[in-house]
């Protein structure tokens, strides 16, 4: 078997049994589909899907959920730990997701030219970007909206060596998250793209008509909590009062990572 | 805009000795021959003569924002105008700024977009009234002007920087084919938008809007597109950005930012504080009763506004500040108030002043 073309896959479930299988099965039904498991973020038993890899059945997260930033880290922390695989990369996703596109040789096959590249954000149809990408496939970028992301093996052992995570759990709805990911990879003089050879769209149906069966907060209010508690965590942690100020953090380290990498020529869109 | 807004612009350019634009669209004040604005009844001519009078130490740009065709006026009489008549209404707009001696005008024919024009038409257009301002300025032997161009209409401009570049690489383009002068700014889109008493756009707001480019992309992505070209931008619709909007400004490299309602929102604002405070109910029903019967306001409610009638009142009240039932009752109310022994005036140009002054602390005004 020859495993490098192959990427994994994790999906967030809360209480959302069947939606989750049903992404699984989904997913399964590709080419070059490695593990495909869940990872569960305290659902009731009787939500658990069949193809749990990984559960927190702590009562903090049958009470409050995971969210993506605890859930992706327990997520990737089986993933490195005990997962019987040798992709090199692994695509983390809430269960929300719909696929838009899996070509997933193609994609790897173009990330594994820059070995600098650590992780790939699926750009969905909606994004700002996917009108850019009529010409292009891959795209160096650092700005990019929380949602589903790849990463890989080597960035996610070096992240856990470092801190034994990869996203901060204490930023517990992932404001801003991807924000802060690129700064620690352009730091590191790595890099990330954007692309749609892989692509999703989000179903907000479940969060909008099923929160409560999710046993989560309304849209409007998560939405609400996401930036009052985030905007808490950017001051109290980084003394900063907006986004802006993370953002020109990640701006002046990608603009050093393509001054000092000349030899990148992964395209960008501005 | 109003003659309180004048005055504290002037004082405030004045105290800082640097330059501001005060810069009236064609329904504010426009060519006496044209019927002038609302703005105080002032026509260009009255408006130019006030502002030289009082601005000692120079510091004020005479400027024009939006001028094109249709942009005084779209209808006459319930009929639509014609090109011709809007184009000949623009050129008189024009030659009377040119020969009052305005230091900027913004060339803006886009409204020819919902008038059946296409693209490439605004484009001669704005050429068109280019040159023609140039006759003008030479005509009469004056000095150089600046000029602006693009739109801030979101339906009517690129928000894409890859397209307001393109837009921009063939306005100049055929600007130096005809060896025009090149414009000092460009009108971008930064994610700027004023809708009732906020801005709603995307520029501050705290998380992603889906399909438009996140603020920190866009701008410096726009900075870049204006400074490989050798033009500065210019971002409208500044109104009601937050502090710490504002202070992102300077340090994204925003080289000028319009400011229209919020000024005259900070004039109604105290008028009707001043009135509250001391019970003049009979004053406020009347004021209120006047402004919503208007309608003004209805232009820049959202759909299923929520806004309550003060709100209304005080997004539209400025726009009849001039009108002559307005002035009666605000001057009656300034006398009932002198009798309790307090200056209107002096309440409503504090207001006005604070209002300005926000934005030019964030712009650098107090640094030297």
């Amino acid at each position: 078997m020859n495993t490098k073309n192959e990427l994994d896959f994790l999906i967030i479930n809360r209480n959302l049994k069947n939606v989750t299988n049903n992404l699984i099965m989904d997913l399964k039904s590709h080419e070059n589909v490695g593990i495909v498991g869940a990872v569960d973020a305290g659902s009731r038993d009787e939500e658990i899907s069949k193809h749990t890899v990984v559960r927190d059945d702590s009562y903090e997260a049958k009470a409050y959920g995971l969210r993506i930033n605890r859930g992706y880290n327990l997520g990737l922390n089986w993933w490195i730990k005990h997962s019987n695989t040798n992709s090199n990369w692994v695509c983390l996703l809430p269960n929300d997701s719909i696929i838009e596109n899996m070509e997933i040789v193609k994609l790897l096959g173009e990330v594994d030219n820059y070995e600098k590249c650590q992780a790939i954000v699926p750009i969905s149809p909606l994004s700002a970007y996917s009108k850019y990408l009529i010409d292009k496939n891959i795209f160096l970028n650092w700005h990019f909206a929380e949602g589903p992301i790849i990463l890989k093996r080597s960035l996610v052992e070096y992240f856990f060596k470092q801190k034994n995570l990869v996203f901060d759990n204490d930023n517990f709805r992932g404001y801003l998250s991807f924000i802060y990911l690129a700064i620690e990879i352009y730091a590191n003089n790595l890099c990330m793209v954007g692309s749609n050879l892989i692509s999703f769209s989000e179903n907000e149906d479940f969060l909008i008509n099923n929160f409560n069966l999710i046993e989560t907060e309304s849209i409007d209010e998560n939405k609400n909590l996401l930036i009052k508690e985030g905007l808490l965590i950017l001051g109290k942690k980084y003394g900063l009062e907006s986004r802006l100020g993370l953002e020109l953090i990640g701006r002046l380290l990608f603009e050093e990572f393509k001054k000092v990498n000349p030899d990148i020529d992964i395209p960008t869109i501005f | 805009m109003s003659l309180e807004v004048i005055d504290s612009i002037i004082e405030l350019a004045d105290k800082y000795r640097k330059k501001i634009s005060i810069i009236p669209s064609r329904r504010q004040i426009d060519a006496k021959s044209l019927g002038g604005g609302y703005v105080n009844k002032w026509s260009t001519e009255e408006f130019t003569n006030y502002v030289r009078a009082a601005d000692k130490g120079k510091h004020i740009w005479l400027s024009r924002d939006h001028s094109g065709p249709w942009q005084l006026n779209e209808t006459v009489n319930g009929v639509m105008v014609n090109f011709e008549d809007a184009m000949e209404s623009c050129k008189e707009s024009l030659k009377v700024d040119i020969e009052c001696g305005f230091d900027l005008i913004h060339l803006d024919a886009s409204l020819g977009l919902k008038h059946g024009r296409s693209s490439s038409q605004i484009l001669d257009d704005t050429l068109y009234l280019l040159n023609y301002c140039e006759e003008i300025r030479i005509e009469n032997n004056l000095p150089e002007i600046n000029y602006e161009i693009g739109s801030d209409e979101q339906s009517q401009i690129p928000t894409d920087p890859l397209e307001a570049e393109e837009q921009l690489n063939l306005y100049l383009k055929n600007i130096k084919k005809n060896s025009l002068p090149k414009p000092t700014f460009y009108v971008i889109q930064t994610g700027t938008k004023v809708a009732e008493t906020r801005n709603i756009g995307s520029f501050q707001s705290p998380f992603n809007v889906e399909q438009v480019l996140p603020t920190s992309v866009q701008i410096p992505a726009i900075l870049k597109i204006c400074q490989e070209n050798g033009i500065f931008f210019k971002e409208h619709n500044s109104d009601y950005l937050n502090n710490e909007s504002l202070s992102w400004h300077r340090r994204f490299g925003i080289n000028a930012a319009n400011i229209a309602p919020e000024f005259g929102v900070a004039h109604t604002k105290a008028i009707l504080h001043a009135a509250k405070l001391w019970g003049f109910n009979s004053f406020l029903s009347s004021f209120t009763e006047y402004v919503l019967d208007n309608k003004k306001w209805e232009k820049w409610t959202v759909p299923k506004t929520k806004a309550d009638n003060y709100e209304k009142v005080i997004i539209a009240g400025h726009y009849h500040l001039s009108d002559e039932y307005i002035i009666k009752l605000v001057r009656d109310l300034d006398c009932d108030l002198k009798l309790k022994g307090v200056s209107l005036g002096e309440s409503i140009k504090g207001s006005i002043k604070n209002s300005i002054d926000r934005y030019l602390q964030y712009f650098g005004y107090g640094l030297f």
